[in-house]
């Protein structure tokens, strides 16, 4: 299938890379490289301005009723900015899990307050290495969670968590306002990905879902997240690419700017073809949520972005020699992004097993 | 890393028969799927694949850095090696587990190459890598064995007189460790052809004389059995690090050959009124094909010097062969690309090496079972499969 971005999409692109390339500065973002546990508030700010974090909730909570497609042009202009905040991705995965679950108590609850960005929200499944373990050691009984997820993304200033549990009958997708749950906050070589161990101890939470129904809907939140991370990969990869080309053409070496040596510009143009299969990837699995070729389409986009985005990341530094690993130059944001984003919700591994599986029908 | 006045003749030597079979010699063996016959005999008349055979057995008793050097020079001289390399190290058994009758009677003969023995029976078409679980059987029946079963991938048969055979003793279940109860067995086949052996010819990409070998019913003396029964997978072992060293050798020889054949066309060969050897995304790759060679040729020496000391080189004959295969097809690759159109026209023999080093990245032993042994053997981690 094709899709063309119709006016109001390509509006949303325009102005959303509009918004982001006058009001994000790299001086703001390299200093909270160095705190841990700080968001980046003037983002999110512009966020809930520019009503991005209402684009995907249907009109009746209090959303613009828009879906996948928009919201990946938006996460692709972050992407392309380093943006310091997870927390458009994780609201959209937490947002679609209470619209599937038809519990018309927890949507009414909930999303209206998502839409207007009062509340954020953080995605615990993952414990250890396993992105969805069969068992999971955090435990849900009588309405209250308990154990330890580690790492979380957003964890550190998330308001609530959709948390992957095990309960008395098999999986449950559980959710916990984290006012009262004890947080630690985890120093990475990305801080505004918000790293924190949420410790549970009897906190109180609802049941979105049980059983089959909890297992499909992790899977979907994940596949749904995946789609607009890897929007925003392919936002990074695309912005790499113009840094690198912009470089070659104006740094002179040997009496000529660096682009006229093959080595560079067929390293550039490299990108150029990783960072185009990778979009195409992108549309087709915005394009195709809710049909049935989702969960593969969302796997291929997944792929292809975090290949486009690491490779990128690497050879834009090594476009630029030296200058390319300072400090002030900032590409080392890009750097890190790159690997923080191939790490969450599933990492490469996750997404070709799974992609595998889905190919064969069975476990590989 | 200088090399010895020994070596440095043997280099020559080499090189210098090599050139009495030139490109075109092998492209009409190619084009008529035919065995190498005349390049055999003049190897193994100047007693280069009876190198490792000592010379109290009419070899020339060479360590195997040295065989090594013999088979690289071969492969860079465009010949294909692989048409005799078993001569050279399949009698490696027979030498370190035969018994002195067994040596007497064979290895002069395999030394002077009247004696084929150049045929190696371990895969089967239900077990290939997983050695353990072939099925071929040998019954012992008086003076005799008897012998059903078949084997895949038995290159050279049908130009061999003698083929080493590996076969099951002793059922699997009733063995004490699951390396026992495999027995060798030196066969020869031009008593047993047509008595309950077969042997039927697989067609390759290449010119490769591989087959498909039958038993029914062969019956064979106690006198072929190698050492003592049941310890068969055990004597073929150090024989299969030799075979991964020589055959890396081979790797780094083909490597030599496309790099050098690249270099000169890329050289002569004018695009845009300069020399496409001037461009960066040309010189380039060979460049880089010539780092990974060298790398590749360090780690094969490396292995084979292990080897000659008499330790036990399985990471380095495994790394060598894993580095080797790979170097001289990513130089295959390249080569092909630099040669654009004429890559692939049969004159240049570039489309034939580049059909002749696919091999090696999954024979004697596939790339995947490398990065297993280093995994579970060197690095600690648990066996994955």
């Amino acid at each position: 299938m094709s899709m063309l971005y119709d006016e109001g999409q390509q509006a949303i692109a325009t102005e959303s890379r509009r918004v982001l390339d006058a009001r994000m500065e790299k001086a703001r973002l390299l200093r909270l490289l160095e705190q841990v546990g700080e968001a980046d508030q003037p983002f999110w700010d512009t966020a809930v301005e520019q009503g991005w974090t209402a684009l995907a909730v249907p009109e009746a909570f209090g959303g613009l009723g828009l879906g996948l497609v928009e919201l990946g042009l938006v996460a692709q202009a972050a992407g392309a900015a380093t943006s310091g905040a997870p927390f458009l991705t994780s609201g959209y995965g937490l947002s679609s899990a209470l619209l599937s679950s038809a519990n018309v108590d927890l949507q009414t609850a909930w999303l209206p307050r998502l839409a207007a960005g009062e509340v954020t929200a953080a995605i615990a499944f993952a414990e250890g290495n396993t992105i969805l373990p069969a068992a999971p050691a955090v435990s849900f009984a009588d309405g209250k969670l308990s154990g330890t997820k580690h790492a979380v993304v957003g964890g550190a200033k998330a308001h609530v968590a959709l948390v992957w549990s095990s309960g008395p009958n098999g999986p449950v997708l559980a959710l916990a306002d984290l006012a009262s749950v004890r947080r630690s906050a985890i120093s990475s070589y990305d801080n505004t990905r918000l790293h924190a161990d949420l410790i549970f101890a009897d906190a109180p939470s609802s049941i979105v879902a049980e059983g089959d129904a909890a297992l499909a809907m992790a899977r979907d939140v994940l596949a749904r997240m995946a789609v607009v991370t890897a929007h925003e990969q392919v936002g990074g990869a695309e912005a790499l690419l113009h840094i690198a080309r912009e470089y070659a053409v104006t740094r002179k070496a040997f009496g000529q700017p660096i682009g006229a040596f093959q080595s560079i510009k067929h390293r550039i143009a490299e990108m150029y073809g990783l960072v185009e299969i990778a979009r195409a990837n992108c549309i087709h699995a915005a394009a195709s949520e809710g049909q049935p070729g989702f969960l593969i389409a969302a796997a291929d986009a997944r792929i292809s972005a975090t290949e486009a985005y690491d490779t990128n990341a690497r050879d834009c530094m090594q476009v630029h020699g030296g200058i390319g690993v300072t400090w002030e130059l900032g590409l080392h944001l890009h750097m890190r992004r790159a690997r923080s984003l191939a790490a969450e919700q599933g990492n490469l591994l996750f997404w070709e097993d799974l992609l595998v599986n889905q190919l064969t029908g069975e476990a590989a | 890393m200088t090399e010895s006045e020994d070596i440095a003749e043997i280099r020559r030597a080499v090189r210098a028969l090599c050139a009495d079979y030139p490109g075109t010699y092998w492209r009409e063996k190619d084009r008529e799927r035919a065995y190498p016959a005349e390049f055999v005999d003049a190897l193994t008349k100047a007693g280069f694949l009876a190198a490792l055979i000592p010379e109290a057995y009419g070899g020339s008793g060479l360590k195997l850095d040295a065989a090594a050097v013999i088979m690289e020079e071969i492969q860079a001289a465009g010949c294909n090696g692989a048409s005799a390399h078993a001569q050279m190290y399949i009698m490696n058994t027979l030498l370190r587990y035969g018994s002195e009758a067994q040596k007497t009677a064979y290895l002069p003969g395999i030394a002077d190459g009247s004696l084929r023995l150049q045929a190696f029976g371990v895969s089967e078409p239900a077990s290939g890598t997983d050695t353990l679980s072939l099925r071929t059987v040998a019954v012992r029946d008086g003076d005799h064995y008897v012998i059903n079963g078949q084997k895949i991938w038995t290159s050279r048969a049908e130009h061999s007189d003698l083929m080493l055979l590996l076969a099951r003793t002793t059922p699997r279940d009733q063995v004490t460790a699951k390396t026992e109860g495999l027995s060798i067995f030196l066969v020869d086949m031009r008593e047993a052809l047509g008595k309950g052996l077969s042997i039927k010819p697989i067609r390759t990409m290449m010119n490769h004389s591989t087959t498909e070998v039958f038993f029914d019913d062969m019956r064979i003396p106690v006198t072929s059995l190698i050492g003592e029964e049941g310890k068969g997978f055990r004597y073929i072992l150090s024989g299969m690090n030799a075979e991964r060293i020589l055959i890396a050798a081979e790797c780094v020889g083909d490597a030599k050959w496309f790099i050098s054949k690249a270099t000169d066309y890329a050289k002569d060969r004018s695009v845009f009124a300069r020399p496409i050897g001037q461009n960066q995304g040309v010189q380039f790759p060979i460049a880089r094909c010539y780092a990974q060679m060298r790398a590749a040729e360090l780690m094969v020496h490396h292995a084979a010097h292990v080897f000659d000391q008499g330790g036990n080189p399985g990471a380095e004959a495994n790394m060598a062969k894993l580095l080797a295969s790979e170097a001289s097809w990513a130089a295959a690759d390249m080569c092909v690309q630099t040669h654009g159109g004429f890559g692939f026209a049969e004159e240049y023999d570039v489309e034939r090496k580049f059909r002749e080093a696919r091999l090696y990245t999954v024979a004697p032993i596939s790339t995947n079972l490398i990065l297993s042994y280093l995994a579970e053997h060197v690095l600690g981690l648990p066996r994955s499969y």
